[in-house]
């Protein structure tokens, strides 16, 4: 196991013995998304819930301001599922 | 009048398709890929304009709304109608009617958006004041009610299928019930 590039020399850790850190090669092309890893399906519904229920209850700006989350939320789900290349000449 | 009217069957249009959505997802054991629940999250988000037409009043931004909505659904649909528009494939899920679901929905999308440049016209016809506050009626009430335990039922169905995490992108059992119980 290699920590931080460092081996351990009796518990002390010691320059001496220092490799060149590992360079990280991505296993799979992802598209940017901030939260990477947090994917979260159900969000769109809980924002999706939330708005519905305040549009019921009349709370107007509540209610946008759910929607626009969820926009948001859709478009960041969007761009984080359609990665597969499209076999059509546009 | 007839503007209640329209944003009421407009949101019980959007109840609609997503019920009949739940109906292939549990009678015809068809689990809906992570695209196809964007598709339903568009719905939603349509929806959510005809739910504040109806309780807020009718208003050129929940109209904007629906169309922002409908053009975001459009486009999600139309993306994974070019995923297998190919010769030789498949598609995803059994068809309705021949038709694909995701080509369902995109046909649905653009009905929504040429459903708010009537719901414009006859806004402009009406000449309403800017917002009314009558409330929305017993039948308005019910739909109401009826989109919102449709979304919570999604969010549920979600949460079987995925879990807290991502959905797999071609799911074949519920996360939570396990392989076999698919």
């Amino acid at each position: 196991m290699i920590e931080s590039g460092f081996r351990r020399n009796n518990g002390r850790v010691s320059d001496r013995f220092a490799k060149p850190m590992r360079r990280q090669v991505p296993v799979a092309k992802r598209p940017f998304l901030p939260f990477d890893g947090v994917m979260v399906m159900i969000l769109p519904f809980v924002i999706g819930l939330l708005a519905a229920l305040l549009a019921m209850r009349g709370q107007r700006f509540g209610a946008i301001l759910a929607w626009a989350a969820l926009v948001i939320v859709l478009l960041a789900w969007l761009q984080y599922h359609a990665s597969d290349t499209l076999n059509v000449s546009l | 009048m007839l503007i209640r009217l329209l944003n009421l069957l407009g949101l019980l249009g959007v109840s609609l398709a997503l019920l009949v959505a739940f109906y292939y997802q549990f009678f015809q054991n068809e689990l809906p890929c992570p695209i196809c629940l964007l598709q339903r999250g568009c719905f939603v988000a349509l929806g959510i304009g005809f739910a504040l037409n109806l309780s807020a009043g009718p208003s050129r931004l929940h109209d904007a709304m629906i169309l922002v909505s409908g053009l975001l659904g459009a486009g999600t649909a139309l993306r994974q109608m070019l995923v297998h528009i190919g010769p030789g494939d498949a598609g995803y899920g059994s068809p309705l009617l021949g038709i694909h679901f995701y080509t369902w929905a995109f046909v649905a999308f653009a009905g929504a958006i040429l459903y708010v440049a009537v719901l414009l016209f006859v806004a402009a016809r009406e000449d309403r004041p800017a917002r009314r506050t009558e409330g929305a009626g017993l039948l308005g009430r019910l739909a109401l009610w009826l989109f919102v335990l449709v979304v919570g039922a999604n969010l549920l169905s979600t949460l079987l299928e995925c879990g807290f995490g991502a959905c797999a992108e071609n799911p074949t059992f519920y996360e939570w019930l396990g392989p076999k119980a698919a």
